[in-house]
């Protein structure tokens, strides 16, 4: 391929001449690899991490769970495990990872552990253990714990015989230390060996433990065992499952797609700039071109040299990418680990390099450069070799622009009736709309233009029309950089609008949720399976206060029905809504919380119902520790910790029985009657003290805190808004650069015959305004559209979210087009005004 | 034995209705080591003649034979091929690519053939010195003048060897000295080097300097002029230097 | 062409006796002269006379004795005016290609594109000759040469040119009445040689056929 290697000297060398352009149109591809990059160094390590603490790594052979993750009794398993044949050794263990009370760990900065107990005995027959101080466990020690050496990195006062004190499901216990563990390990989640009854003790599951572990005979065939241990046991049990879904693992995923498509988004963008610039780029060299195409190149030559161009910008693009992605998820995990603590407690945020990571934002950057590359490219082959040796002529566009402005109002029109339509379908309608929008701006220009120029003039008197009249000359690069901007801006009024409409449906809910006094909540509210709740203890000790009238606790499992994750609420029918309610969209308070208690049935959210496909009264069969069971629905009815997830409410008789589930996870309760505010706390709080992986609110407090976190959370939607528009400043930059650029020695005309710095500066800055403006109406027009479309969507998903006109985003949205606009047209005003005119007039 | 032939050559533009006839039954033929230039009026057709015997614009109608091959009715790659191998155009905006070398430019059309690089600027640095331009080989179109940059892309059109040569208006851009250079230099190659040059024009002393003038009019062959050689050199010399005295 | 002055001009750089004045004649300007050595004799008598020129009688052992020839004061007086008056170029009025041409607008069996075509063969094949001429000839070692090529490459170029303007002018020529009396005043042909001969007059058969 010397072909190759002569084209890329020469697109080298053509970079090189072009500096600043080229230098603005690789920002572009460095922006979108940035953000994708960032995104999947950070989130997937997080995900990983987080799955990692969950699943049973260890040194066993082989591992068995219960399908729901749940707890069992040994001997229900054990002898049947035991009895399979190329199976050496087995034992039974209890284990959970859960998140550490924020303040007075003696574990330094761990914020959760890994808690495994064991059999001694069974256990070193299925995995060796190396201790490197002290001693491993005794069968009858109590109170013993192994910890792993590197604890000593964080917590270095803990040594042999030292003791400390650590929560468990009914109350603060105390342990020592016997031995270190040669284990490696995360510093972050160290894991602690102890007794099995210890453990089990500790999380207030006597008898149970909820993992099995097996070490092969010599020579046996792991699958073959595999199979052989499920046909014992059953399909409520996994081998070597781990528990890969689970609610955080889902949110987090969640956001990983919503952001990894605001990095595609800002990609997209990032491929209207070098669209545009390329097709700048071919029309310069047009007849550079043509004489290549007259001594000879082929149009495959020509279509490789620009792609060639472009592939390297891409490549230099994408290197710089990488390394401001690498800055930026630094950054990121800076700034945002309080707002994701709040919610996802427990999922550390780290940077994980991965292949992966490095590959997909390669790939996607080149691709880019390339898809952009292509279609300029393309005409670049197009050329005739007579173009060499015609005077450039200007390029007709009127024909294309009606084509494009009518296929572009088809699709709106299509939009339009796809918005209508709601659900889905709405969504669909909203990116219809914004394609529709893409495709018509071109020929919106030239009447926009007329539109605003009125306006115009008020600010710019004598530069308005020329301003008008020279983005009217290149309606196509005018169109695209009005729609980048358009893209940003709509963006920023979804965002703003969901904003709006999720707030307000945060505080319908948050009414229902608290009605009771006090609010008693683990350390993450939303991912329970991290939580070490407390066992009935807590509740019969709160309720023996005097101050205390009614307390309600929830229980939490997981579930799947037909493949898909359920998280399961129990809750007791009886006292639960004395203290708090649900918002119902199907059933009521009264008959829905009666039904609950009887049989097996549950309240599903509306999430799940549209998920599942729902309704009153359907029958499911549920996947529980004990096997199928069929649930009735007798509710849909969701709260504020409950709507953004797939979740079932039953009761906790129910849970108990077929989820072997006792532990409480988060509790309300009522005052007695006279009981103040402060002397009531006091109360539950002096029983607390033994808890404290909970924390007391007041609810009236505590509400307010959880609806301020939760549109805390909402800072992310505008921070990417800002991400999007960022490439779209560029963009704008990048248009008004080039536009300058190519009308050098026009500027310098209009120098010499006596115009002004500051008249040439004006008439730059006012061609800015005028495709901020532009941006600013389209972009009005496609965030309604978007908006209206997304948030129909909401009542799709279970949510009962009214439109709310986002007045506020709207005007925003203007105020940050046309500011962006002006900030984008400094620079570029600036040496235009500065040209000297001598080179200016002799520019080519 | 001609090098290329043209063939009822027709190229009409406009509508059906009303055609406008850019070159009407165009019949000449180039001989191997002619140089042939054509004259003409502006919108006589002479480019578009030019144009098509190039293969750079399709006929309408008609024929254009390169030696034994009918390139009218090419694709666009074996055009391409065509081109690149046995055709070499000299244009009045020289073309030059403004960001590679005198040399890099000379090489472009046998790189983009496929000769390995090194090989490429070898025999472009020949090509270079067979203009006069050899000690200008690294420098950038813009650090050379109108005539040298004319030159450099005359050593592009012959960096191939092509069984053509053909040159539209290649010294409209310049001013006479340079003219007189950039012609010469295209004559030396006929001589030197048994070249066939077909040259559009409209300069006298630039067509002065061809084996035969074709004059074109109206899309068609009005004259054609065979220029004798050198041979009248002597005679010239004898009537230009009588020089008539008279007294007082 | 002026003998006179020529021989003034000559004598300007050095005096020289009458032989090897008619050998510059030639060589300085690499031309072939029409001179003849008693047409030198006599126009230095007559200088000689008028005190333009005078001579000493140097005396040679192998030869004859010779008069060697010095301009005086009065002669370089005249020399300068000569200098100094710039030369008037006569028109083509007298050319007879010009007379052909006219005629075969009016009317005659041959017409005037194939007239003007003819002429513009032979202009051609002319300025091909002078172009090569040119290009055989080293400009820095005869200069002199080469700028007489060069006046006949531009004459010839305008008369191209010319040719050029009188096809476009064809298609109105063709209605073109010729008035009455008075006749035309600067038509008429004059049939001798003016003193500067006109390149294509000296070198073109046309006009002397």
């Amino acid at each position: 391929m010397n072909n190759l290697g002569q084209m890329t000297l020469m697109a080298l060398r053509y970079l090189n001449g072009r500096r600043l352009r080229t230098a603005l149109t690789t920002l572009a591809i460095v922006f979108g690899v940035a953000l994708i990059f960032a995104i999947n160094i950070t989130l997937p390590g997080a995900i990983a991490a987080f799955t990692q603490s969950l699943s049973s790594l260890t040194g066993a052979d082989m591992t068995i769970t219960n399908v729901t993750g749940a707890s069992f009794a040994p001997e229900s398993a054990l002898p049947l495990v035991q009895d399979v044949e190329g199976v050496a050794a087995v034992t039974g263990v209890l284990r959970r990872s859960f998140t550490l009370p924020a303040i007075g760990s003696e574990l330094g900065s761990a914020t959760s552990i890994e808690m495994i107990g064991i059999e001694p005995e069974t256990m070193q027959q299925v995995r060796q253990f190396t201790i490197s101080d002290g001693r491993f466990l005794q069968p009858d020690d109590r109170g013993a714990v192994v910890v792993p050496a590197g604890i000593a990195e964080i917590a270095p006062q803990i040594e042999i015989g030292s003791t400390f004190p650590l929560i468990s499901a009914a109350g603060l216990r105390t342990y020592t230390v016997v031995g270190f563990s040669a284990e490696q390990g995360s510093l972050s989640q160290p894991t602690l060996y102890l007794n099995l009854p210890d453990v089990q003790a500790a999380f207030g599951q006597p008898g149970q433990i909820n993992t099995i572990e097996i070490a092969l005979s010599p020579g046996a065939d792991a699958a073959a065992v595999s199979e052989a241990v499920l046909a014992a046991l059953g399909d409520t049990y996994i081998v070597d499952g781990g528990a890969a879904g689970n609610e955080a693992f889902a949110a987090v995923q969640a956001s990983l797609l919503v952001l990894n498509l605001m990095g595609v988004l800002a990609l997209f963008l990032g491929a209207f700039l070098i669209f545009n610039t390329f097709r700048t780029i071919v029309i310069e060299r047009r007849r550079d071109l043509g004489m290549l195409r007259a001594i000879g190149a082929t149009r495959g030559q020509i279509t490789t040299m620009i792609l060639v161009e472009s592939l390297l910008q891409g490549v230099i693009g994408t290197l710089i990418g990488l390394l401001l992605g690498y800055l930026m998820a630094s950054a990121m995990i800076y700034g945002l680990a309080g707002v994701y603590r709040s919610y996802f407690s427990g999922v550390s945020l780290g940077i994980t390099m991965s292949a992966g990571a490095v590959i997909s934002a390669v790939a996607l950057g080149l691709l880019t450069a390339l898809l952009a590359g292509y279609f300029p490219a393309r005409a670049a082959g197009r050329i005739s070799p007579l173009d060499a040796l015609r005077p450039p002529t200007p390029v007709s566009v009127n024909r294309a622009t009606r084509s494009s402005l009518i296929v572009g109002i088809v699709l709106m029109v299509l939009a339009i009736v796809m918005l209508l339509a709601g659900g889905q379908t709405a969504v669909g309608g909203a990116v219809v709309f914004l394609v529709g929008m893409v495709a018509a701006a071109p020929g919106l220009i030239m009447p926009l233009a007329r539109l605003f120029s009125p306006l115009l003039t008020l600010w710019f008197a004598r530069e308005g029309d020329l301003a008008r009249s020279n983005l009217q000359r290149q309606p196509g690069r005018a169109a695209i950089t009005a729609s980048t901007l358009m893209i940003g801006l709509a963006v920023l009024i979804l965002m703003a609008a969901m904003v709006l409409a999720l707030g307000q449906l945060v505080n319908t809910l948050a009414d229902r949720n608290f009605a009771s006094d006090v609010f008693i909540t683990p350390p993450s509210i939303s991912v329970y399976n991290n939580v070490l709740g407390a066992d009935a203890s807590l509740e019969d000790r709160l309720r023996a206060l005097p101050e205390i009238e009614t307390v309600a606790s929830l229980r939490y499992a997981s579930s799947g029905l037909d493949g898909t994750r359920l998280e399961v609420l129990g809750i007791d029918p009886a006292t639960y809504p004395q203290v708090a309610s649900l918002e119902f969209s199907a059933g009521s308070e009264v008959e829905s919380f009666a039904a609950l208690g009887e049989g097996r049935t549950a309240i599903v959210t509306g999430l799940a119902a549209s998920t599942l496909n729902l309704e009153m009264g359907d029958e499911i069969s549920l996947q529980t520790a004990n096997g199928a069971q069929t649930y009735r629905i007798v509710g849909i009815g969701e709260d504020i910790l409950t709507f953004k997830l797939a979740t079932l409410f039953i009761s906790q008789a129910n849970m108990a029985a077929d989820f072997n589930k006792t532990e409480d996870v988060l509790l309300m309760a009522n005052f007695s009657p006279g009981v103040e505010d402060a002397a009531g706390l006091a109360a539950v709080q002096t029983v607390m003290a033994d808890y404290p992986q909970f924390t007391v609110h007041l609810t009236g407090q505590y509400r307010q805190t959880l609806v301020d976190t939760t549109s805390a959370a909402f800072v992310i939607f505008y921070g990417l808004a800002g991400l999007i528009l960022l490439p779209a400043a560029l963009g704008l930059l990048n248009t008004l650069t080039i536009n300058i650029l190519e009308r050098t020695r026009e500027i310098g005309v209009i120098r010499a015959v006596g115009g002004s710095q500051r008249q040439v500066q004006r008439i730059v800055t006012a061609e800015a305004l005028l495709l901020g403006i532009f941006g600013a109406a389209l972009g009005v027009l496609a965030g309604v559209a978007m908006s209206y479309g997304f948030i129909g969507a909401f009542s799709a998903l279970g949510w009962e979210v009214p439109y709310i006109f986002p007045v506020a985003g709207i005007i925003a949205a203007i105020v940050v087009g046309v500011l962006i606009a002006l900030f984008a047209g400094i620079l570029p005003a600036r040496s235009a005004a500065r040209l000297d005119i001598i080179r200016a007039l002799q520019y080519e | 034995m001609f090098i290329l032939k043209t063939e009822s050559l027709t190229k009409k533009y406009g509508s059906e209705s009303q055609p406008i006839y850019a070159l009407r039954d165009l019949n000449m033929s180039v001989e191997a080591g002619e140089f042939v230039a054509i004259m003409g009026p502006s919108g006589s057709g002479k480019s578009t003649a030019l144009y098509l015997m190039g293969g750079l614009d399709r006929p309408t109608s008609g024929h254009v034979w390169l030696r034994d091959k009918d390139i009218t009715t090419m694709n666009d790659d074996a055009l391409s091929k065509v081109r690149r191998e046995s055709i070499g155009f000299v244009f009045q905006f020289f073309n030059l690519i403004p960001v590679l070398t005198a040399v890099e430019n000379v090489a472009m059309p046998l790189i983009l053939d496929g000769v390995p690089r090194p090989q490429a600027l070898e025999r472009a640095e020949a090509a270079l010195k067979q203009v006069d331009l050899a000690n200008r080989a690294s420098h950038r179109p813009s650090e050379l003048s109108g005539g040298q940059q004319q030159r450099a892309a005359i050593a592009r059109a012959l960096a191939a060897k092509p069984a053509i040569i053909l040159a539209d208006e290649p010294t409209g851009n310049l001013d006479s000295r340079s003219s007189d250079e950039v012609v010469a230099v295209l004559r030396r190659t006929v001589d030197d080097f048994g070249q066939t040059l077909v040259l559009v024009t409209h300069d006298p002393r630039v067509a002065a300097h061809a084996d035969r003038i074709v004059f074109i009019k109206d899309g068609n062959i009005v004259d054609e002029n065979r220029l004798k050689g050198a041979d009248r050199a002597e005679q010239i010399r004898e009537k230009l230097g009588r020089v008539a005295m008279s007294e007082g | 062409m002026s003998v006179k002055f020529t021989l003034l001009a000559l004598l300007h750089q050095r005096p020289m006796h009458g032989y090897e004045l008619g050998k510059q004649f030639s060589s300085i300007m690499e031309a072939d002269w029409d001179v003849k050595p008693g047409q030198i004799a006599s126009t230095l008598a007559r200088m000689k006379d008028g005190g333009l020129v005078d001579y000493e009688i140097a005396e040679s052992s192998d030869a004859p004795d010779r008069k060697v020839y010095s301009i005086t004061d009065e002669g370089r007086a005249d020399l300068e005016l000569w200098y100094r008056t710039p030369e008037v170029r006569d028109y083509r009025l007298s050319d007879t290609f010009y007379i052909k041409l006219v005629l075969s607008i009016l009317g005659g069996p041959v017409p005037p594109e194939q007239v003007l075509s003819a002429q513009r063969r032979e202009l051609y094949q002319q300025l091909h000759n002078v172009t090569e001429m040119l290009r055989k000839t080293d400009a820095r070692k005869q200069l002199p040469w080469v700028l007489l090529l060069e006046s006949a490459t531009m004459h010839l170029e305008a008369d191209l040119r010319w040719i050029e303007m009188c096809e476009a002018h064809l298609p109105d020529l063709k209605h073109y009445t010729p008035p009455k009396p008075p006749p035309r005043q600067r038509g008429r042909p004059r049939r001798h040689a003016t003193p500067e001969r006109e390149s294509d007059g000296a070198l073109g058969g046309s006009s002397e056929a």
